[in-house]
């Protein structure tokens, strides 16, 4: 491919199937960009997240999803160095205004990570840690939360004998699934998940999967992955990312049997990335 | 984030690949040179490995070696036994000289026998010069070579007796003389020596007679003799009590005159009220200077009579020193003449002070009392013989001849005097190295002994011990003084309280300091404020020692003795001015507190306590006068001034602490609290309310809890502060805080830091703050590596000499008072082994210190790196 064909790619706007969804969006991106000191790490991303459904991030490594998901709620906000054009709508009101309450942010959007990271706490702990955030010294009601929690989570059963024991004595699944209900004890509106099977065994994945689906209508998920069939079988609507750029957005169906653009028909028949 | 680049990488490098011609082909065999590398580098890392423990276990095991002679029981090297008829069944006085070459007993009537103790051999037979008179009693002070006795018609006389050596340089002619087996000759009343060099001592025995004294008494019953002073100015003191019960003290003055050199002996003489009668067995002893006559009765009964002022000498205390029915067998007064050694006919043996007691019983506010009660022989004690110098003395008793320490209280040599007869003489060397025994049937027995350290036990090091001229038993060091009869004190105690002490205090400054400093660096700097930093705080751990001790005490001690109350009021001003400037700094908008983050804040927070400092030093005086009726100095001392100010400014922390607990339990605080975002005014003014709500409530309480305090008779001028010194504890504590600083900060710094991110993001993922995330997770996470951190930080204040000795004050002393001094094991032996003998007891001791300061030392770092290995393996499971 010529560097030309390349440039000449990549100021194409995004290619937008229909979505799915009835109840609008909830998160919307306008013409966000976003710098790394001086590397421009997203290009003008314009894009809603329908409420109460799944939408699936996909694209080679390096283009941007964790950056874009990591936005959502400024977690970015930690890094040196980092500038932002654009605006992220949450609810209608710009997350980056001046007055807007970040932590309160952080705590309506959940997320969870690439690789569990369960707190070297107990299993009640971790998942009540949000509740301790918040000030929340009623026991019974912190008990209820985390149980509810681990439920949604299809844990309790695995768990629910040993609540008191160190969280880092569970599989890799497992902690995965815990750092799910450590953010829905959170009562969060948003669920943004980095890849959160990546580091598990099919099983696990699987087990995630039901997991998700089951939490979509409750939560609006966003969720990064690596995996085309994952895509396919949990989200409602695909967004495809290259290089920074968000390419092709639409309908997950629609993204995957009708890709209109090159690189997008490329990368979810597997022949690159 | 690495495996996404790595797959990049892969990406690029096989659209290269394709592109280039040139490909590697890898060896299939590693080369020789690298194996044998290899295998030199494992053999020499492992030899240097095993050196260095070698070396630490070679110290260790010499430092061991240095100090076990000390606890070594005394040892008998030879031993020698002669039968010479015994020319009386009792002597007055027994002396062995200290080459062990010549003997001498006194017996009735002033003869003088000097003989050869290993061969019994007699080497001159003399009397001492009574003037034609018997004597009835005699008494001795071995120390200075004095004797006295009394006479049937009461009078009395003094003089000299003493071992007189001369030494004769090697090829001395010893023809003529009598040899007596090894390298000793007998000839005209002395005993020559072969000594090392082939020198010829010659030793013999002189006795003088300086003066008689005529009293109109009866016939002289006890008598008791002391020298005071010297040469020039000697002072003859006689106590003697006579059949009547009469009781009198003569003090001759020797003078010297300086034109004809002649001496001009001139004698008072004071009668004191008289004795009981028909006392049984009295013994006499005169006291140090003077002060006490003691009398006592072989029924037990002691008649203490004060004679400080001899012209009105009294019966002070009358005391039975046995229990009833026990009978005093043998009696003497220690080297130094404070202490009376007494055994009884039950095998008892006690010791016994004269204390200064006021408010005792006694009329003149002094008291007899056993402070030490030895081990008992099986039968009765039947002498007490005291070494000259030292507090070590022989006892016997039914064939036992036991050496004993005053101090130790344990016996620290048992002599088998299983020979035929009852003891006529005994004697001990001053360096404990001989002891002599003649018997009544004339079995005369000489043994070579070693007890080098007599002062050394246990108890003497770790116990508490009641020493010559002490109240009660205590924890004290004191190793040398300037007279010949100290008692060397060699608690080891006083010096590791002071170690603790320093350590304490520095670690209270230390810790903090070092903690919020780590966490602040890792959890609030930005990234790349974090390297300068760092290593700024690890420049500060090159500062040398010596040069904070030196700073702390010549420039730190004067100025904070001079502005102690300005000082402590910083303590209270500058913590609260800080908190308030962090206050109002939440009251900025958000936007501008965020836009001014960087290099204003640190501005702010600078300035924020150069106010706290302007605010302590213009209100200083202020402070003291209100509160320490003007000087903070005097009030440690005069307790009529209220401590109510003190205690408040100790449980303020306390109480505000308290109060914000309580608070947050009861009013059960927002989630919001804290958050950043919500910086607007009104938060922030809610947050100050809140603040100074607190402030307040915790000043009443610390108020209210500080008067209760005092009116229930606490007062901290009892222990935890005390009167001032300038070279004290805060500033010690603050120059080894200083020291300990950076190698906490560096290690917990590294402790924080090796948190992995993930914790930190999905903290903040659950909506947690900065500050929550750091107390809630990471230092959590890091506990074992910070408490490790602090540990070793603790290992170095405990070690750490050249501060201590500098800024310390260096006195051993045992007391909680910030503002006094201290003395630490480390600082002991850099002070006292320059002073130390080699080989001495202090000397090992001072090893036995070292000793001490190795075995906590390598607690608490063994501590330290176990917890070290712990926080090690969980962090490999994060
Ligand atoms: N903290 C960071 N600092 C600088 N560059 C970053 C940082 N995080 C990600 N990047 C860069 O931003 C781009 C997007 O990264 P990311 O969002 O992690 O990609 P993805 O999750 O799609 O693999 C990459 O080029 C990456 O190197
Ligand atoms: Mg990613």
């Amino acid at each position: 491919m010529s560097a030309n064909s390349l440039s000449h790619h990549h100021e194409d706007p995004t290619i937008r199937h229909e979505r799915k969804g009835e109840e609008g969006s909830l998160v919307s991106t306008e013409d966000f960009s976003l710098w790394y000191g001086d590397s421009q790490a997203l290009y003008d991303v314009e894009m809603a997240l329908e409420k109460g459904l799944v939408t699936a991030l996909i694209g080679p490594s390096g283009c941007g999803k964790s950056t874009l998901l990591r936005s959502f709620n400024r977690m970015n906000d930690l890094i040196d160095g980092l500038r932002v054009e654009g605006s992220i709508k949450f609810d209608g009101h710009d997350i980056f205004a001046p007055d807007v309450d970040v932590i309160g942010l952080r705590k309506r959007m959940g997320m969870v990570f690439q690789k569990p990271n369960p707190f070297p706490m107990s299993i009640a702990e971790n998942v009540g840690y949000p509740l301790r955030v918040d000030g929340v010294r009623d026991r019974k009601l912190i008990a209820e939360t985390v149980e509810r929690a681990l439920k949604s989570s299809a844990l309790w059963e695995e768990v629910k004998d040993r609540l008191d024991q160190s969280a880092l004595g569970l599989s890799g699944g497992q902690q995965q699934r815990l750092c799910i209900a450590r953010a829905i004890a959170a009562d969060p509106d948003v669920l943004l998940m980095d890849e959160p099977c990546s580091a598990l065994d099919p099983v696990a994945t699987a087990k995630i999967e039901e997991l998700i689906d089951e939490l979509a209508g409750r939560y609006t998920i966003v969720i990064v992955t690596h995996n085309m069939q994952q895509a396919a079988r949990v989200s409602h609507n695909t967004a495809f990312m290259y290089l920074g750029r968000l390419v092709e957005y639409g309908e997950t169906g629609a993204i995957f049997t009708v890709p209109r653009a090159d690189r997008t028909k490329e990368y979810v028949t597997g022949r690159f990335g | 984030m690495v495996e996404e680049r790595m797959d990049q990488a892969d990406l690029l490098s096989t659209d290269q690949g394709a592109k280039s011609p040139a490909v590697y082909k890898r060896p299939k065999e590693t080369k020789r040179l690298v194996l044998v590398a290899d295998i030199i580098a494992g053999y020499v890392i492992s030899v240097g490995g095993v050196l260095v423990i070698a070396a630490v276990m070679g110290i260790l095991i010499y430092l061991v070696s240095q100090v076990v002679p000390l606890f070594r029981a005394g040892v008998v090297t030879s031993q020698n036994s002669a039968i010479r008829p015994a020319p009386w069944a009792i002597s007055s006085a027994t002396m062995l000289d200290e080459y062990h070459h010549l003997a001498v007993e006194i017996g009735p009537a002033g003869r003088i026998i000097a003989y050869h103790p290993r061969s019994g051999e007699i080497v001159s037979e003399t009397r001492i010069d009574f003037n034609g008179a018997e004597s009835t009693t005699m008494a001795f002070d071995k120390g200075a070579d004095g004797w006295a006795a009394g006479f049937a018609d009461g009078s009395m006389a003094f003089g000299s007796v003493k071992f007189q050596v001369e030494v004769f340089p090697a090829g001395f002619d010893l023809s003529g003389m009598r040899p007596l087996g090894g390298d000793d000759w007998i000839g005209d009343g002395a005993v020559y020596s072969k000594v090392a060099g082939g020198q010829i001592r010659v030793a013999r025995v002189v006795a003088v007679t300086e003066k008689i004294i005529k009293s109109g008494g009866g016939k002289v019953v006890a008598l008791s003799m002391a020298v005071f002073g010297r040469q020039r100015n000697r002072m003859n003191a006689l106590a003697a009590l006579d059949s009547r019960g009469g009781l009198s003290l003569h003090i001759a003055q020797t003078r010297k005159n300086m034109m004809t050199g002649k001496m001009k002996i001139s004698v008072k003489s004071y009668s004191l009220p008289k004795a009981p009668k028909a006392l049984d067995k009295p013994r006499l002893f005169l006291t140090e200077n003077g002060a006490d006559i003691l009398l006592v009765a072989g029924d037990g009964v002691l008649y203490r009579y004060n004679a400080r002022e001899p012209s009105q000498a009294f019966l002070a205390e009358t005391v039975s020193l046995t229990s009833p029915g026990v009978r005093v067998t043998a009696a003497a007064l220690m080297s130094g003449r404070q202490s009376l050694a007494v055994g009884g006919s039950n095998g008892g043996v006690g010791i016994h002070f004269i204390l200064s007691n006021p408010g005792s019983v006694t009329s003149d506010g002094y008291k007899v009392v056993r402070a030490r009660r030895l081990e008992p022989h099986k039968g009765p004690v039947t002498a007490i013989v005291p070494a000259a110098g030292g507090k070590s003395f022989l006892t016997a008793g039914p064939g036992e001849l036991w050496l004993r320490n005053g101090a130790g209280e344990s016996v620290i040599l048992r002599l088998d005097a299983g020979a035929p007869g009852d003891i006529r003489g005994l004697d001990i060397t001053s360096r404990l190295d001989g002891a002599l025994l003649s018997t009544n049937s004339g079995a005369i027995r000489l043994w070579e002994i070693k007890v080098p350290h007599p002062e050394a036990s246990w108890r003497a090091f770790f116990g508490k011990v009641w020493y010559e001229g002490y109240k009660a038993p205590s924890y004290t060091w004191q190793s040398s003084a300037a007279t010949d009869d100290f008692e060397p004190k060699l608690s080891l105690m006083p010096l590791i309280f002071g170690t603790l002490k320093a350590t304490f205090y520095s670690m209270l400054f230390a810790v903090p300091v070092a903690l919020l400093a780590a966490v602040f660096t890792s959890e609030f700097l930005e990234k790349n404020h974090r390297a300068p930093l760092k290593t700024a705080m690890e420049m500060m751990a090159s500062l040398p020692s010596v040069a904070l001790g030196f700073v702390a005490a010549l420039v730190l001690a004067p100025v904070v003795e001079r502005g102690i109350g300005p000082v402590l009021l910083a303590g209270l001003l500058i913590p609260l001015s800080l908190v308030g400037g962090a206050m109002l700094w939440q009251l900025l908008p958000q936007p501008v507190s965020e836009r001014l983050s960087g290099r204003f804040k640190f501005m702010a927070i600078a300035s924020a306590m150069g106010i706290g400092v302007l605010a302590t030093l213009a209100l200083g005086g202020l402070f003291e006068s209100a509160f320490f009726g003007g000087d903070f100095k005097l009030w440690l001392t005069e307790k009529d001034v209220s401590a109510v100010p003190f205690l408040f400014m100790l449980l303020f922390p306390m109480a505000t602490a308290a109060v914000a607990v309580a608070g947050a339990r009861y009013t059960g605080r927002g989630g919001r609290r804290g958050s950043q975002a919500q910086g607007g005014l009104g938060a922030g003014a809610m947050e100050l309310a809140k603040a100074s709500m607190v402030a307040i409530s915790a000043a009443l309480l610390a108020w209210i809890a500080a008067v209760v305090a005092q009116g229930t008779g606490f007062d901290p001028r009892d222990g935890l502060v005390g009167p001032y010194v300038q070279r004290n504890t805060l500033i010690v504590g603050f120059a080894m805080g200083f020291a300990v600083i950076p190698i906490i900060y560096t290690l917990a710094e590294d402790a924080l830091a090796a948190v992995p991110d993930h914790l930190r993001g999905a903290s903040l993922g659950c909506g947690a703050t900065v500050w929550q995330t750091a107390i809630w997770v990471v230092v959590p996470t890091a506990a074992s590596g910070i408490f490790s951190a602090v540990m070793i930080g603790m290992g170095r204040a405990v070690g750490e000499t050249m501060i201590v000795v500098m800024a310390a004050g260096n006195t051993p002393v045992m007391e909680l008072n910030v503002f006094g001094g201290l003395r630490a094991l480390s600082a002991n032996i850099a002070v006292e082994l320059p002073e130390a003998v080699v080989g001495g007891t202090l000397y090992r001791t001072l090893f036995l210190a070292g000793l001490t300061l190795f075995v906590m030392t390598f607690a608490i770092n063994t501590l330290a790196e176990v917890v070290r290995l712990r926080f090690r393996k969980r962090f490999s499971r994060l």
